[in-house]
């Protein structure tokens, strides 16, 4: 082979696998950089920050949660085994940090509220019907200004499905 | 061959397009969440929505609950109140009144029921004040214990002077009320006419 040829195609070759080195460094994060982030410069909202407002006119697509000015909401899931099995992992997730496992308001945070987390189990929430127990967990209890203790809305949190499984589950509760 | 410039922004080019095609490391975290599916709500239910029956009185919430008081707070007799077209009604306290403190969604859009706070376990309740039933209405507000009388909430049968018609009337009550609901509440079509 012709000497300068070769000298040429090596030269190719490494001026095409550097770059592709280079690339793969950079896609794999060996080299790191902290490239643009694009979620980041465009309007958002911090975590416990108000949701954004939603546009005019939308739909949920999973219908509306209640009708305004209908009262109560009445449950549309059947607290089947399926229904309580995802309502005790939404549980364990969202509410048993306050509430506790078995429901009776002491989570592993209970102590450091300023009101005791509701006990599930006992009559106030037990005379309560499931439209108002999901009202709870879609706008939470707010108990107006000056007044201690409160809940927050879990509706950024749980799908309105969700919610009526957390409702059929507290419904449910195993007993001791 | 001679390498001209263009030749190697090209292959550039190609090295790093071919090293962004490829996939980069997967670094989803491990949870150890249990599977889980989302419930699929079936539709929307209407059994809710109030029916109209023109039997039925229109009125304003508040002075329907004012009308029940105003009469002494009757359990079970029937009261009379004017509805907001003066026809002549008659309601009473476990038809008419009771839903008022047990219903949800109804004082504003999304409020809570007032049983929801002020339930039947006075000592966990807000206020010790139990809106849930009829004895706990009357047994009023402030209560050391379920069998214990607390502060009178219905103005001694003066509703005006009550201090349920205070907490309704000035907005505190439902909590977070919106400034743009009238404070006499919603109309509710409730009783019959007479």
């Amino acid at each position: 082979m012709n000497k300068g040829l070769a000298k040429r195609i090596t030269l190719t070759l490494a001026l095409l696998a550097t770059p592709l080195i280079l690339g793969l460094l950079l896609t794999y994060q060996v080299i790191h950089v902290d490239w643009i982030s694009f979620m980041e410069v465009q309007p958002s909202f911090r975590p416990m920050e108000d949701p954004l407002p939603l546009p005019p006119r939308s739909v949920p697509i999973e219908g509306v949660a209640y009708v305004p000015g209908a009262g109560s909401p009445s449950d549309p899931i059947q607290p089947d085994s399926a229904s309580l099995e995802r309502g005790k992992v939404l549980y364990a997730i969202h509410c048993e940090m306050c509430h506790g496992g078995k429901g009776t308001g002491s989570g592993s945070i209970a102590e450091d509220l300023v009101r005791q987390p509701a006990d599930l189990t006992g009559i106030n929430v037990t005379s309560l019907s499931d439209g108002e127990i999901f009202m709870v967990l879609t706008n939470g209890v707010q108990p107006g200004s000056g007044r201690k203790g409160g809940m927050p809305s879990l509706r950024e949190n749980l799908s309105v499905g969700d919610r009526w499984d957390v409702v059929n589950y507290i419904r449910n509760f195993p007993k001791p | 061959m001679k390498l001209k410039s263009t030749h190697f922004f090209t292959l550039l080019l190609l090295s790093l397009l071919a090293g962004a095609c490829t996939s980069p490391p997967n670094k989803t975290l491990d949870l150890n969440l249990p599977a889980y599916k989302s419930s699929q709500v079936p539709s929307l239910s209407l059994a809710g929505i109030p029916i109209y029956y023109p039997a039925r009185c229109a009125v304003y919430a508040t002075d329907l609950i004012g009308a029940w008081v105003s009469a002494k707070a009757p359990e079970k007799e029937v009261f009379l109140f004017t509805d907001i077209n003066g026809k002549s009604c008659q309601g009473t306290f476990e038809w008419d009144v009771l839903p008022l403190f047990t219903t949800a969604n109804l004082w504003y859009v999304g409020a809570l029921s007032c049983r929801t706070c002020h339930g039947p376990d006075v000592q966990v309740s807000y206020a010790r004040l139990d809106l849930s039933a009829y004895q706990g209405i009357l047994a009023g507000s402030g209560r050391s214990s379920s069998e214990a009388k607390g502060d009178d909430i219905l103005g001694n049968s003066d509703w005006e002077k009550s201090e349920l018609f205070a907490v309704l009337d000035k907005g505190e009550m439902p909590p977070n009320r919106p400034a743009d609901i009238n404070p006499r509440g919603p109309i509710i079509y409730a009783g019959i006419s007479r």
